[in-house]
């Protein structure tokens, strides 16, 4: 009935060719036309001037010599670039980034998944939508105020620590406010519910009565899953995962303050050049770098998603629901 | 039917939030190799009753047993139960072999790729169509994707069949096609089956037994001729085909007939098992209704009226009569000719041996005995 991944490419497309040929036939109408372009112009026009424009300068800016002053003019010149090669560190960075990022992603998946599998088979209306209301409101409290709690309960006399003291399950503090676990800890609480709803909606698109037949079929709870579940919700998975770990590559507010200096992502060093070291033209170099690994993955992304071609929404619901 | 029942259902109940009561004690025994129908509009508790013999809902109280064996509360996947959705519900990943053989794949045994492959050849075969292993569903067309749900079901050769409305998704034609393959293959495998369908000609076509479920109960259990002639009530007869009712009270009883009085008259009945004053109703089968030109004689258990419509439905004419004594009649005629036309007069009639009598399911409140019961039954 409905395309799925391997024949749904051609038969979607030849329907789109065929709604696009009579859309052609019935809109000669100028002024339909008209008001097309103008529903298109306004966003092309905000992402032109407030987006491409400034990246584009941003690009240029890397290219500009810095002044004494901390400034930049305009100029040519490929020092900051010589620097970026030259300096070891920044490599370091990078690698934090995409470390911390991947780390982000495998973690946030992997608990999300059965949250999501829970959430789509829950079968009071009700309690689905609280839980969609509370994955939802975790997003609600600015990052900054959830990285502080974080840093409450995680630190040395935090609550975690002071608690599993009290019952005697550990001997010292296992955690402190800042390193590694808390900033991991961060990025996976702040990701999570995009995890979750990207995975969600996948399973949801699985008729329930494919596990049902598994089920009938001899197959356990667990064996549906592997075999039924998994499978029709991969794209699901691939979606979180490029979602989740895009956004990651990203994170400045989480590292910086639950991090240590080892845990900086190159974003942290954008804003460090930019505020503290007076240096604009490093930081667009750095920003370049950020901005082409983000298109890098996002291209992977797309190529093994199929992203761009029909597959955008998703996996492909299969089967009817037959009236119960 | 003296062997020990391949299923049982004891006392089967499920309730819905402590007080909606699905099925409420059905009691049912089938006997090995029986194909039986659970038929009835949508919301009486077959399905969940279907779905209950599957695994899928834990009944409230009852029990149901597999050659003798308790497993009422066994999880779906160690029932040795097989089972063909309405919505199909192929994996939609996976090719027809890969389906038929999904059962093998997951079971604790092992089996052989070549015991695999043998099946899946098997299983091609049985529900006649070859060369479709390496095809995914949604390149088969809805009839031959039930098949091959049917013959993913039957693949590890379960002791019993379940089939949920199999055929509702399917076209008219395809149906009727379906529905002798089905019955075909059910008895060349001889497998158990409980087949769910809310389509009464589908379940007197196929079945060995039906059972006729109303709001949670089993209003009736029986062959389809049983169910389909000598309905228990009216609703039954309602169920299972057009009819024509009157209802009435027994006002003589004699060794061979009865006398039933209606307010469409009085009419003689073959049945002498009610007692006098019992309040009945009298079912006639459009097709036991015959129909012929006025004339001055008044037979036994004869009605006036007028044609008001006559459907023409190949080898049946449907007419209905709009009679001064019973409102609306069906007479259905085989002979072939038409009778009569919209806006004649005619007489009808039937045989006493070829009417049902019903007992009335809610006797009015007992008033004088001494008054005629005319008027009290006016029928709506």
């Amino acid at each position: 009935m409905y395309p799925n991944q391997r024949w749904g490419c051609t038969r979607v497309s030849s329907k789109t060719t065929r709604i696009g040929e009579r859309f052609l036939d019935i809109t000669p109408n100028s002024a339909k036309d008209n008001l097309g372009y103008v529903i298109i112009g306004i966003p092309v026009a905000l992402l032109v001037v407030f987006f491409l424009i400034p990246t584009l300068y941003l690009f240029a800016t890397t290219f500009f010599p810095r002044e004494g002053s901390g400034y930049y003019q305009i100029g040519f010149t490929l020092e900051h670039y010589a620097r970026l090669f030259d300096s070891p560190i920044y490599g370091r960075y990078l690698w934090t980034t995409l470390e911390l990022a991947a780390v982000t992603t495998v973690i946030s998946v992997v608990l999300g998944y059965p949250i999501a599998y829970w959430l789509a088979r829950v079968e009071s209306p009700a309690l689905k939508r609280g839980l969609l209301l509370m994955i939802v409101a975790t997003m609600w409290i600015t990052v900054i105020i959830r990285a502080y709690a974080i840093q409450v309960v995680l630190a040395g006399d935090g609550i975690l620590n002071s608690l599993l003291l009290d019952f005697r399950l550990i001997s010292e503090p296992i955690t402190s406010s800042t390193g590694y676990i808390p900033t991991i800890v961060g990025m996976v609480y702040g990701f999570l519910p995009f995890a979750i709803l990207t995975i969600y909606t996948s399973i949801a698109n699985i008729n329930p009565k494919l596990e049902e037949a598994s089920r009938n079929l001899g197959a356990s709870r667990l064996q549906t899953i592997r075999w039924v579940v998994l499978p029709l919700s991969k794209n699901g998975i691939a979606g979180a995962t490029a979602l989740v770990f895009i956004l990651a590559i990203g994170s400045y507010v989480v590292p910086m303050l639950l991090g240590n200096p080892s845990e900086w992502t190159l974003p942290v060093i954008i804003t460090e050049q930019v505020n503290e070291q007076m240096n604009v033209p490093f930081g667009a170099v750095l920003s370049a770098v950020l901005t082409a690994l983000t298109i890098f993955f996002f291209l992977i992304a797309v190529k093994v998603l199929g992203l761009g071609s029909d597959q955008l929404i998703g996996d492909t619901p299969e089967g009817e629901t037959d009236g119960q | 039917m003296s062997a020990d029942p391949h299923l049982s259902l004891k006392g089967l109940t499920k309730v819905y939030d402590g007080r909606v009561k699905a099925v409420d004690r059905v009691e049912l025994d089938i006997q090995n190799g029986e194909f039986v129908t659970l038929v009835g509009p949508s919301g009486c508790g077959k399905s969940t009753t279907l779905r209950m013999l599957a695994g899928f809902i834990e009944p409230t109280s009852g029990s149901i047993e597999m050659d003798g064996r308790d497993i009422t509360f066994l999880p779906p996947n160690k029932r040795d139960i097989g089972m063909v959705f309405q919505s199909i519900a192929l994996f939609p990943h996976m090719t027809v072999a890969e389906n038929i053989s999904y059962g093998m794949k997951v079971a604790d045994e092992k089996f052989s790729q070549s015991e695999i492959d043998d099946r899946v050849e098997e299983m091609l075969e049985l529900v006649e169509m070859p060369e479709t292993a390496d095809r995914y569903p949604e390149q088969l067309s809805g009839g031959q994707q039930q098949r091959i749900g049917l013959a993913r079901s039957l693949a590890l050769r379960p002791e019993i069949l379940l089939l949920d409305e199999p055929l509702s998704a399917l076209d008219e034609k395809l149906r009727e096609q379906m529905q002798t393959e089905l019955t075909k293959i059910q008895q060349e495998l001889g497998v158990t089956t409980v087949f769910v369908t809310h389509n009464q000609e589908e379940a007197m076509t196929m079945s060995d037994r039906i059972v006729i479920m109303n709001d949670g109960h089993f209003e009736q259990i029986g062959t389809p001729n049983q169910v389909y002639n000598d309905p228990k009530s009216t609703f039954v007869a309602d169920f299972m085909g057009k009819s024509n009712l009157f209802a009435g009270t027994v006002t003589e009883t004699g060794p061979d007939e009865s006398v039933v009085t209606t307010d469409a008259g009085e009419f003689i009945v073959d049945d002498t098992s009610f007692r006098t004053r019992a309040s009945v109703q009298i079912l006639i089968r459009p097709e036991d209704l015959m129909m012929s030109r006025p004339s001055d004689s008044q037979a036994d258990n004869t009605l006036t009226g007028t044609v008001t419509i006559v459907h023409l439905l190949g080898s049946v004419t449907r007419y209905y009569i709009q009679s001064e004594q019973a409102g609306q009649l069906i007479v259905e005629d085989q002979s072939g000719g038409q009778l009569a036309t919209e806006g004649d007069s005619v007489q009808v009639f039937f045989d006493p041996s070829e009417c049902c009598v019903i007992p009335d399911p809610e006797p009015p409140v007992e008033t004088d005995v001494s008054e005629p019961a005319m008027g009290v039954y006016q029928s709506e």
